[in-house]
């Protein structure tokens, strides 16, 4: 037996609880990774941390399978971190040249790569409107200046464009704020959050994105950062330690926003019959905001908002991470969610993620396993529309 | 009899232990007032519906207990009530009890037995359990209930039970949203359970998931073999999702942890094999006693192998399941020595 006492995975072992592992099994039959790849099955990896056969776990190509969606660590007995761990692996993998399978041809890395480079102009702002009421590099005039951090959403719309206008997304939070009355600051050197590098194991890249993004944010001087992403929210709040820069996601932005309103407040309309929401992972088992968008969907006059056979801690996942391991394993688990949601009785299934919306918008695009007849959309989108401010 | 002293014992707590308890001090020749939080003595077996072959019922063995009290005098019972006041230190504390609706009494306390129990683990609190969401998730102590009523069915439809599963350490063993002991009884209550389904019906598909079998107690392993072959199945593996449809049937899905497969089955019904853990109402009852809160919240102990029955604190003692989950056996034999330390204390 080989054992690897010292290192970083053995250092990881420690600090994820491998060991506390009673081999129960339940993270193994809950995991969307296992379910669309066999071969990776979380219970096999802590069980080879447990015995210490860490050495050949770098060279593991089946952990690149995990998508990091905590569904294990949420029911897991013994709390043992099995996403970190995976990351602390893939971090040792990284320079032995095991990589995750990039989809798309590598696009989005490459992207993410170019996204590195200190000196770069970008045209990220690209989808602004004349009519859109935003302040450009501008600085915070007083405490109520907020930070729209949009994420990739105008990169991942030229790539997907083809079935998901993602840049929507970016356009509909301005015109929320704008319709509360926000300018919200836009950032025209904004770069990826790093949420992807750092679950990928890329520590390197992600210090570099994290370095230039919090040098923008601090330059404004805003002490709010809203995003429509859920993985940038977390990244931002919990790996970059912007002190006394909150950070939220607009769901929780809206649901605040809501309290302060004093009549019983309503969003508007929409023409819907029945929605149910998805709980993206970072959103929910990760920032634990389960509340905040159902709260926002019920401001929504028209719908009734149906709950979903697997929701909230127990959600099940759209089926990929980080732009990896994508193929009909995963667009299987995308149609088991999706077939949730039309067995719920729900017209639309909501997400509050624009990762997410691409991923199912790409399974009822090409359809590719058995169809389903459930429309996808994000959740800031849906609020400009019943604002009446969507165009 | 009557009483030796004005000095009373103050037993809380009405479950087997605590009238096993005040059986012996009064037979002691003390005066006892036994609290009881509930309208009927009986405590936690009292929702248990049937026994082990080879076991006393636990209806018949409440009954016998009930009898016994009621023939000694020297106990007075308070049902709906609590100890709502403590001053003093034993032998010459005084205790108040109060009852819903009716004047407090305060009493002579010479010594206290603790004996509130324990209470059963809410599996509300692991939602992939999906307790409260389907008529066909159920607990044990419910089954208990379905037990004493012959050969149980399905809760909605009332049909037989086609197939059965039991997922044991439901809210034991677990380091977050649970609690971290093993709660002792889980095992042996499912087995038995096992053994009355397949017993009544042999028909019954009958599948315990668990991570360990503990069966320590003394016929127990034997009874878990037999359970083998008479048809139980068991996996290694406890489930971790749960399709509820609206025809009532499940689709289970755990990793059978030695076949390092999934298995996906249907059930008609899920049983829930849940722990136990301290009273709620514990920690309060702790500080007016002057006892320091322990880190599991259970009643502690002043020493395991030397002083097993006390709590550290001068004239309290313990018994049952308050200071951690334990069979009928242990809570009776602890409620004895427990009994006897008390008068020793007294005389």
């Amino acid at each position: 037996m080989t054992r690897a006492t010292v290192g970083p995975i053995a250092d990881a072992i420690g600090r994820t609880r491998v060991q506390a592992c009673l081999e129960c099994g339940k993270c193994t039959a809950i995991c969307p990774g296992h379910r669309a790849h066999e071969a990776f099955t979380p219970r096999g990896l802590v069980k080879k941390g447990i015995l210490a056969l860490t050495e050949g776990l770098p060279c593991d190509r089946d952990m690149w399978h995990c998508i990091t969606c905590r569904l294990c660590k949420e029911v897991c007995v013994q709390d043992v971190d099995i996403p970190e761990f995976v990351r602390a692996v893939r971090r040792e993998a990284l320079p032995m040249g095991n990589r995750g399978k990039e989809t798309h041809d590598g696009i989005v890395q490459a992207s993410c790569e170019i996204l590195q480079e200190p000196g770069l102009k970008q045209g990220r702002l690209w989808w602004l409107e004349g009519d859109m009421k935003v302040k450009v590099d501008g600085k915070a005039t007083d405490g109520d200046n907020i930070i729209l951090f949009t994420g990739c959403a105008p990169f991942f719309d030229i790539i997907f464009r083809e079935f998901d206008r993602t840049a929507d997304i970016a356009k509909a939070s301005v015109r929320v704020l704008n319709k509360l009355g926000i300018e919200p600051l836009l950032m025209s050197d904004e770069r990826c959050c790093g949420h992807d590098e750092h679950w990928t194991g890329d520590d390197e890249a992600f210090k570099r994105l994290r370095r230039l993004n919090k040098r923008s944010i601090k330059a404004t001087g805003a002490k709010l950062v809203v995003t429509p992403c859920p993985e940038c929210a977390y990244t931002l709040r919990e790996l970059y330690d912007l002190k006394g820069i909150e950070v939220m996601h607009m769901s929780q932005y809206l649901a605040r926003w809501l309290m302060t309103v004093r009549s019983k407040p309503i969003l508007g309309e929409v023409d819907i019959k029945a929605l149910a929401f998805h709980d993206p992972c970072r959103l929910g088992r990760y920032m634990r905001e389960f509340d905040a968008p159902r709260v926002v969907l019920d401001a929504i006059n028209g719908p009734e908002r149906k709950e979903l056979q697997f929701e909230r801690p127990t959600a099940r996942c759209c089926g990929v991470h980080a732009w990896i391991s994508c193929d009909e394993g995963s667009r299987r688990l995308r149609r088991d969610r999706l077939k949730e949601a039309e067995d719920a009785g729900a017209e639309v299934l909501v997400t509050a993620c624009p990762k997410c919306r691409i991923h199912f918008n790409c399974y009822l695009h090409s359809q590719s396993v058995e169809p389903v007849k459930v429309k996808v959309e994000d959740m800031t989108v849906l609020v400009a529309k019943a604002m009446g401010v969507w165009k | 009899m009557s009483p030796k002293s004005e000095k009373c014992v103050v037993v809380i707590g009405g479950g087997v232990a605590g009238m096993t308890a005040a059986i012996e001090l009064a037979r002691a020749g003390h005066g006892v007032h036994l609290v009881e939080s509930a309208e009927h003595l009986g405590g936690l077996v009292r929702l248990h519906g049937a026994a082990a072959p080879g076991h006393e019922a636990p209806e018949r063995l409440i009954a016998g207990l009930k009898k016994e009290l009621e023939g000694l005098k020297a106990i007075t019972v308070h049902l709906s009530s609590r100890l709502t006041g403590f001053e003093g230190q034993c032998p010459n504390a005084k205790a108040t009890i109060g009852a819903n609706g009716k004047t407090a009494v305060t009493v002579n306390a010479g010594a206290v037995v603790i004996a509130t129990g324990a209470q059963p683990f809410d599996p509300k609190r692991l939602p992939e359990f999906k307790y409260g969401r389907s008529p066909s998730i159920v607990t044990t102590l419910e089954l208990e209930g379905m037990l004493k009523g012959g050969t149980p069915v399905h809760p909605l439809t009332k049909a037989s039970l086609r197939r059965v599963g039991f997922v044991q350490c439901v809210g034991s063993r677990m380091e977050t949203r649970g609690n971290p002991w093993c709660s002792n009884v889980c095992c042996g209550v499912t087995i038995k359970q096992a053994v009355l389904l397949k017993q009544r019906s042999p028909e019954t598909d009958v599948l315990v998931y668990y991570m360990d079998i503990r069966t320590f107690n003394r016929g127990q392993e034997e009874l878990y073999a037999e359970s083998r072959i008479m048809g139980v199945k068991y996996s290694r593996g406890i489930p971790s999702e749960i399709l509820t449809r609206k025809d009532g049937t499940l689709i289970v899905r755990s990793e059978d942890a030695s076949l390092g497969k999934i298995i996906e089955r249907e059930l008609d019904l899920l049983v829930l094999s849940i722990g136990l853990e301290p009273q709620v109402g514990g920690a309060e009852l702790l500080k007016m006693l002057g006892q320091v809160q322990t880190k599991d919240g259970f009643v502690p102990i002043a020493n395991p192998e030397t002083r097993p029955v006390e709590t550290g604190f001068k004239g309290v003692f313990v018994a049952g399941a308050a200071d951690f989950p334990k069979n009928i056996k242990d809570a009776r034999t602890q409620a004895k020595a427990a009994a006897m330390e008390a008068s020793m204390f007294l005389a």
